[in-house]
Order: structure tokens, then sequence, then C-alpha cells
């Protein structure tokens, strides 16, 4: 008996996702009193990738088999074979954007998207690319305000390369540890500590997708990246239009965005409640807005 | 059949978790940046693979690093790769794989008697790891701008790529493997077309 229930023990943990623990969720809204920082906010503006990235559907062979190890070396085989795939497919792609210049988009539209969020005139506005933990853990040490707003900003083709995605993912942190002396510098980081998260993601479209991921990236590569290099910009120029509505966001707001009286839908492989749909263009929100349109 | 006994089940549950939790937790989850060394250690060919003869000398009067945040290459998960701090060893060591595939690249000035080498400036553009779920893609860009006394020019940009599966053995090791097997497939297309410019 005691065998029986230690079994059941053992494949409940092993086949539990690991990556679902509990996590505190941080505030998704900046309230009024926490707009205006004593000792200033400054803007790190993050881009941590050098060229386009590619983006596959992660296998679910390790849900399928119920999880443990051989679902889980399955699934790592069948998810390096989608990537090995999709870097070959976008190698074309990214020899076409030669030369593209993402990160001063990213500058750009954070400089744009600020300018019209007067409680966001940042102290100072510095640009990396490490948006890794010790990275941010870092800028935050060698920042002279109180508090610095990480613009991490993000671009790929979706995994049939029908659309490519631009996304600005916005944390709030404070330069204090908190419990000065116990706590570690870098969980300044952590979400129950950000003071602010939130995200808005632009996805443009090819007007007519082709067939396959192959079809796609040729579309999308064609006459120098001519198509793919107008999708970027404007994916950043979507977003930011998006950023500053998301930092206006009041939790009303929220739950207004968030009733049932707005249906549901799905549009450029992501779900969501609709905001606005006129012609070729969805707003919807999921916790976040996401804007989808074709590109033009 | 023998019973299974609560030790030994115990064991390979323990077992199965830990292979779990390391299969879900590769370079990403630990807490120091990795780093990268000026190193370059080419791919292991077949074995009876003839070597090239390293009869052409290709001078390379300038090695560029033209990376925004050169002291990055990549991010993987919330753990940063930190590129070599000294760009100019880290080139000079990959073009160092050039050697096995028939030139033999130098850095010195040209001599002052005989004939000139053919000379060339490589820049390096993008030297970056990404990461797709349990997958690390590894992605160069070099741009290599040579002449030869004949008047012969080249002026491309060369790409290198490679993909490594991490599993749970995904350290420093799985990104420098990667980074220098990007490197080996820019220099196959480099060398093939730096050998005619050692006739002409």
């Amino acid at each position: 008996m005691k065998a029986l229930l230690n079994l059941g023990l053992c494949l409940v943990l092993v086949a539990a996702p690991l990556g679902s623990a509990a996590i505190a969720a941080p505030k998704n809204v900046v309230e009024e009193p926490a707009r205006t920082v004593a000792g200033g906010r400054a803007v790190q503006v993050l881009v941590a990738q050098a060229e386009i990235k590619s983006d596959i559907n992660p296998s679910n062979i390790a849900v399928i088999t119920g999880g443990g190890l051989l679902g889980g070396l399955l699934s790592a085989a069948q998810n390096a074979s989608r990537t090995k795939k999709a870097e070959t497919a976008i190698e074309p792609l990214r020899s076409a954007l030669t030369g593209f210049d993402a990160d001063a988009l990213a500058l750009d539209t954070t400089k744009t998207a600020l300018a019209e969020t007067a409680w966001m005139q940042p102290a100072a506005t510095g640009f990396s690319k490490d948006s890794s933990l010790l990275g941010k853990s870092a800028q935050l040490d060698a920042a002279t305000a109180a508090q610095v707003a990480f613009i991490e900003y993000s671009y790929d083709v979706s995994p049939d390369f029908s659309s490519i995605r631009v996304v600005a993912k916005v944390e709030f942190a404070n330069k204090a540890v908190p419990a000065a002396g116990t706590a570690k510098p870098e969980s300044r980081l952590s979400p129950k500590n950000l003071a602010y998260a939130q995200s808005a993601t632009s996805i443009v479209t090819l007007p007519t997708p082709g067939a396959d991921l192959d079809a796609n990236a040729a579309m999308w590569a064609a006459d120098g990246g001519k198509v793919a290099r107008a999708a970027i910009a404007q994916g950043f120029a979507e977003v930011g239009k998006l950023l500053p509505r998301t930092l206006a966001l009041t939790a009303a707001d929220i739950k207004t965005m968030s009733a049932k009286d707005k249906k549901k839908g799905v549009a450029g492989g992501f779900a969501g409640r609709i905001q606005e749909s006129t012609g070729a263009q969805t707003l919807l929100w999921s916790g976040a807005f996401i804007d989808v349109r074709p590109v033009s | 059949m023998r019973p299974v006994s609560v030790r030994s089940l115990g064991r390979g549950c323990a077992l199965l978790l830990l292979a779990q939790l390391a299969a879900h937790a590769p370079v990403s989850a630990k807490r120091t940046q990795a780093q990268l060394t000026a190193t370059f250690k080419d791919r292991a060919y077949p074995a009876g693979t003839p070597k090239a003869e390293s009869g052409c000398t290709i001078r390379f009067a300038s090695l560029v690093d033209e990376r925004r945040s050169p002291e990055m290459a990549g991010v993987i998960g919330k753990r940063g790769v930190l590129a070599p701090a000294d760009s100019q060893a880290w080139l000079r060591a990959v073009l160092g794989g050039l050697e096995s595939r028939g030139i033999r690249p130098a850095f010195e000035a040209a001599p002052a008697v005989g004939p000139a080498p053919p000379t060339a400036s490589l820049t390096l553009q993008t030297a970056w790891i990404a990461s797709t779920v349990v997958t690390y893609s590894a992605n160069v860009v070099l741009r290599l701008q040579a002449s030869a006394p004949g008047g012969a020019t080249i002026d491309r940009m060369y790409r290198g790529r490679v993909s490594r599966t991490a599993y749970w053995s995904g350290g420093v090791d799985t990104l420098q493997s990667a980074m220098d097997g990007a490197f080996a497939d820019a220099l196959d297309a480099m060398a093939a077309d730096l050998k005619p410019l050692c006739g002409a």
C-alpha cells in the first residue's frame, strides 16, 4: 500500500509541469501615486538579439506521453528538429536584413512613446543588449535614479513565418534592494518585487501567406527584405502607439476590457477579447494589448 | 517478478525528478553569466580527411569588431552569454581556423622584400547565441574585404550558423562549441573564396 502511495506521489511529482509554480503576479497598472518616483526614474532600452529571431511551436509529446524522462527526451528531439528547420528557413531573411538597425528603431520607439506619457519623463535613457538577470541588476546598480523602467524589445517571425512580431516588455524595478542585507540584489527583478510589469505586442502579417514556412520566408526576404523591413518598422511603430495606452491603463480600464461583453476572438494566432476590429486590423486584450494587422 | 520496494521506488522517483529538473533547467537557470573564451576549436573532421596544405598566406591588415554591444554574445533565459573581452585575440584565434582550410593567416606587417601577399580586412558584425526551448543557435556574420597585388578583390559577407541541443548538459562548453561551429561554417566559404586570390 505504501509502495502504491509512493508510486502515485512520484507520478504526480514527475508529471507536474515544473514551470507552473505559483508566482506572485507583479502589478500590471501604474496607479496614480506610483507614477512619480522620488529620486527619479531612468529608462533602459534593451534589445537582447542581434538579428531577427525564429520561433517554433513547442513539442507537446511530453504532455501526450504523460511527462517523465522519455517524454522529455522525445520532446527535446522534436524541438531541436523544429529549431533547425526554422533557423535554416530564416537565413535568407537575415541576409536580406543585413544592415537593418532594429536597435535604433527600439530607441526611437521608446522616445516617441514616452513623449506621450507626461509622467514618464526619464532622468536618463540607456541602451543595452544584456537583458539577463545579473545584467539588469548591474544596470540598476549603475543607475542614479531610484527606479529604472526596463523596456525590452524583441522581434521575431511566427513559427509558420506568416507574421513578424514585435513585443515590448515593460518592467519598473526599484534600485533599493528589498530587505537590504538579506535579499540578493537580483531579487529586485523578481516578479513580486517589480513595481510594474506589462507588455505590448504588434503582429504584422503577410497579406496573403503562402502554403508553408519556406514560401513565406521567401516573401519576406524578396527584394532585399523590402516587405520584412516594412513589417518590422510597422511593428515597432504600432508598439510605440500601444505603449502610452498601456502605461495609462487603470484597474478599471482592465476590468472593462476583460468584461464578458467584449467578444472573444483569435487573430494572428493569439486569443483575447476583441477591443477594436476594423477591416483587417484587430486589437485584442489578453492581459496585454495585441495588435494584429497586415503589412502596409 | 521481484516486488518493488519502497526504497527502490523512492530512488527511481528521485532520479526521474532530477532528470526532469535538469531537462527543464538548462544553462538559463544558472545565476552566473556564461563567459566565452577567445579561442577557436574547429569542428572534428572524419578520420582520413586529407589535410589542406597551408600554402597560401593572406595578411590581415585589420580586424574590426563592429558589434553594438561587444561584451555580449547572447542572453539565454535569464542568463547572459558574455563574449571574450579581447575581440582581437578572438578573431585571430578564429582566423587560425583558415590554416586547416589551406590558407595561412598572417597578422604581422608585410615583408620588406619579396612578393607581397594578398591583404585582407575582417569585420565581425554579429556573434550571437539565441535559444529556442532547449536548443541553442549560434549565428555569426563576418565581412571580408581582400585584394591581391594582381588586382583581384573580394568584398563579401559570410554567415555561419550552428544549432546545438542542450538537454541537461547545456553548460558553457555547449555555448562555446555552438559559437565555434558557426565560425567554422563561415570559414569554409571564406577559404574557398580566398584560395583563388593566392594565384592572382
